[in-house]
């Protein structure tokens, strides 16, 4: 019972979240970034339901498009992460030997580069964007995606049916195909939307710090920058937005959860 | 003479499943009884709800009293005092019994230290000589290894001798040679009875191996699907048994022997 | 045991080597003209040319790593080509604060998370159990430094009872020390801690799980005893895993926490580095960051064998 409501919960909130970044393309209350000095730093009203910004911005309005921010650098940071990490997993789970160890070896070295200080140096290099962030987060996310991947084939090559393939003079090609990758998929699956929940984060702190989205784009992680001068008069400026992150890493992470006892089949055992 | 165990109308369930029900016996002091049925049986869980360590999500009703105490709903304290002490319990499993992060001669040093004051030394030199009696080689090396570096069948030694430690009045066993070569389970058998042959003490044994039974009990209770169905001496259940259920688990002991 | 060490320690001096040539190629090779960048477009050709004999920036790419190398490995680390001040005093200043930033928040984090998890796992069928599986799941939703940003609103703006900020070195005024690092330890161990909690929750579910545990509760140790003395070792193997890890997330999270708090820390001066296109400055300190990613991982995988003896080859 409790399995399913952390699927759901994680679920309704995630998609809560993909409504509202959706429905931002077609109609936003205002726009979000219309600076209007008239209505700085006005509290909610029936017109600005989550009142506005110094610089008299529709806090609401941000807060939808930023919400598009977030899924953008996490589809794309966790497609980078899942795209390199899980091929790279199943081909070292396969091959083993050097190649694994080879693999192994790089993972191990990009882990020591945490997503944070990948995107600094991107951003010292190149200066920082959305791009360098999103990149930064992927790359750093590979090895996650490699070591689910790698231990998850290990498993699938030792049963009765893959060796059965093998004798039967199967190409490895065709064993990771048929066999390797619908196995693991639910492994990846989870790793995706924990992935999902830490980009969200790391994205927030970037942004936080000026090494992610750039003004005047909306993130939810800039406006909590943007509000921390102004927190002791309008504490709604940050809070907003920190209940938007946090609600989201929540919904991924529920989702997550409600997901690997779905596919963990040691927990489905024990009831 | 009054029996040292007596359970009486037990009764283990959960959720809407009963898993053991109105199941009532009674070991007399020194006496050795088997408990015999399949897999699913409801066998361990009846162990377990006699040590008091069934799982949080089964509840018992009935009564289970051992010296005329109840044990049944007893609080915490007062069972934890009786295990070890009073009844003690060999396992299936002795790859997982043991802390695999404590040398050996601790776990059992620690099995008396609970019950007696002795000091850290002397239990080590008690549990040394533990481990001899169970028939250990090298006790003392034995002692200060870690449970990884000893094989399946001294790790199951080292279990009876933690339950040994403390001269029990009721040795519970759960299967206990299941998981060993048939090479050492002769031994492990010989053993227990010695063990409990010692000081007197009574045996519950539970098994589903009939050959087991019948060359280590004096009295045999068969289980299935939660109620027991036969019972009485042992030569008498298996040399002519009346119920169905028992007629096939000897027919098939017999298919497995030959 | 000795053989596991020292094959760890080669692994360890390994990574060591390929990070410093991965931050070296990223942050002096990439860019391209170093010189340039630092003094910016306007700048005259000239002085371009001048700055880049000065730093020796006009020599092979090998011999400039080896010069790199060879003075790090002597707390060398360069002359700043905006600053013109040696690195290597300043970076080991700001490390001194950013340490005892993190083992304040690891401190906290564990304070949390070992007896909140241990509860949340004993009890997970009871109400109590689940609230703080909860409140922890809660908490990992939380950035660090929205807490921090929280907790200064709380503790130093209505409540006047901590700094909102500034550090006070421990030898000028412990006491001022102490209540300066109370809330960057806070903002930074909360947010660990609840992470924590749901790992020593899994794992002492775990070895509630163990026959060995069972087999101590046989002997006649009561429920908490047993897991004290059985469980928690046994427990400690996957923690010790988490720990590490996260030790390395704390010591990037720092980078944020510092910036809240107004702290002259690694992070602050990474960012102050990055915006002054000071890239010397900030390879020292990535590669400083990254030297103490790689050093928790050596010391955690040490940890490991010394807590399992099953990981002990004699």
């Amino acid at each position: 019972m409790a399995r399913t409501v952390n699927l759901v919960a994680g679920a309704v909130l995630v998609g809560l979240v993909v409504l509202v970044a959706l429905v931002s393309f077609a109609w936003t209350p205002h726009d979000p970034l219309l600076v209007d000095a008239s209505l700085r730093l006005s509290g909610p009203t029936a017109e600005y339901v989550l009142g506005t910004d110094r610089f008299g911005r529709d806090v609401a309005s941000q807060l939808m498009v930023g919400a598009r921010t977030t899924l953008y650098v996490g589809v794309v940071a966790v497609g980078i992460a899942a795209l390199a990490g899980t091929p790279l997993g199943i081909v070292a789970g396969m091959r083993g030997g050097w190649l694994d160890e080879l693999i192994m070896r790089v993972n191990d070295l990009v882990l020591a580069f945490p997503a944070l200080l990948l995107a600094i140096m991107l951003g010292a290099v190149y200066g920082a964007s959305t791009l360098t962030a999103m990149v930064a987060i992927g790359v750093a996310t590979v090895p996650s995606f490699a070591r689910v991947a790698r231990a998850g084939t290990l498993q699938v090559m030792s049963t009765e049916y893959v060796l059965a393939a093998r004798a039967g003079g199967r190409s490895r090609a065709w064993i990771a195909g048929r066999h390797v990758l619908p196995n693991i998929s639910g492994l990846v699956l989870v790793q995706s939307s924990v992935s999902f929940a830490i980009a969200v984060l790391a994205e927030a702190a970037l942004s936080f710090l000026g090494f992610g989205t750039a003004p005047p784009t909306p993130s939810w992680g800039r406006m909590l920058q943007e509000s921390q001068e102004l927190l002791a008069v309008e504490p709604r400026l940050a809070l907003i937005p920190g209940a938007a992150i946090a609600l989201a890493v929540l919904g991924f992470n529920l989702l997550g959860d409600g997901l690997r006892d779905r596919f963990d089949p040691r927990l489905e055992v024990r009831r | 003479m009054s029996a040292l165990l007596t359970v009486d109308g037990l009764r283990l369930t959960t959720g809407p499943s009963t898993l053991v029900d109105d199941v009532s016996f009674h070991i007399g002091p020194g006496e050795r009884v088997g408990l015999i049925g399949a897999s699913g049986s409801g066998k361990s869980l009846t162990a377990s709800a006699i040590m008091g360590l069934l799982p949080e999500e089964i509840t018992a009703s009935g009564s289970v009293r051992l010296d005329g105490r109840q044990l049944l709903g007893a609080p915490e304290r007062q069972l934890s005092r009786l295990r070890g002490k009073d009844i003690a319990m060999v396992f299936q499993e002795p790859m997982t019994a043991l802390n695999p992060a404590m040398r050996v001669g601790r776990q059992v040093a620690e099995a008396m230290r609970l019950h007696r004051r002795i000091d850290r030394g002397a239990a080590l030199a008690a549990a040394v000589e533990l481990l001899d009696r169970v028939r250990l080689p090298e006790p003392e090396r034995i002692a200060r290894a870690y449970p990884h570096q000893l094989s399946g069948g001294q790790r199951q030694r080292v279990v009876l001798a933690i339950a040994l430690a403390n001269d029990p009045a009721l040795l519970i066993c759960d299967e206990p040679t299941t998981a060993l070569d048939v090479t050492v389970q002769a031994r492990i058998l010989d053993l227990i009875l010695a063990g409990v042959g010692e000081q007197g003490g009574a045996l519950l044994f539970i098994t589903h191996d009939l050959a087991v039974v019948a060359s280590v009990c004096e009295r045999v209770l068969v289980l299935e699907q939660g109620r027991i169905v036969e019972s009485g001496p042992v030569r008498q259940v298996l040399g002519a048994p009346r119920h169905e259920y028992t007629k096939r688990l000897l027919a098939a002991s017999t298919l497995e022997a030959s | 045991m000795t053989l596991a060490i020292v094959r760890r320690t080669a692994i360890l001096l390994a990574g060591v080597l390929a990070a410093s040539i991965v931050v070296f190629a990223f942050l002096a090779v990439l860019p391209g003209d170093s010189a340039q960048v630092a003094l910016g477009v306007n700048a005259t050709p000239e002085l371009v040319e001048r700055t880049r004999q000065e730093f020796g920036l006009d020599r092979p790419l090998v011999a400039q790593y080896l010069d790199w190398m060879g003075g790090v490995l002597h707390g060398d680390f360069g002359v700043s080509y905006v600053t013109r001040e040696p690195i290597g005093p300043q970076l080991l200043d700001r490390l001194g604060v950013t340490l005892w930033l993190v083992g304040a928040g690891m401190l906290v984090a564990l304070v949390i998370a070992v007896p909140l998890g241990t509860v949340a796992a004993v009890r997970h069928r009871k109400p109590s159990g689940a609230l703080v599986s909860g409140l922890a799941q809660l908490g990992v939703a939380v950035p660090a430094f929205l807490a921090g940003m929280i907790l200064v609103q709380v503790f130093a703006v209505r409540l006047g009872w901590l700094p909102s900020g500034g550090w006070t070195p421990p030898a000028h005024d412990p006491v001022e020390w102490l209540r300066g690092l109370i809330l960057p330890a806070a903002s930074l161990g909360l947010v660990q801690g609840a992470v924590l909690t749901r790992y020593v929750r899994t794992a002492v579910l775990d070895v509630q799980r163990e026959d060995y545990l069972r087999t101590a509760r046989a002997k006649g140790l009561r429920p908490y005893p047993a897991l004290l003395r059985h469980g928690l070792r046994n427990a400690a193997v996957p923690v010790v895993t988490v720990l590490g890890l996260q030790l390395a997330t704390l010591l990037v999270g720092a980078v944020v926490v510092e910036r809240v708090f107004v702290l002259p820390g690694l992070g602050s001066m990474l960012v102050d580095a990055v915006a002054a296109r000071d890239l010397l400055t900030v390879q020292g300190i990535v590669l400083v960051l990254v030297v103490g990613v790689l050093l928790v991982n050596f010391v955690v995988d040490v940890l490991y064998t010394l807590l399992d003896p099953r990981l002990r080859r004699s």
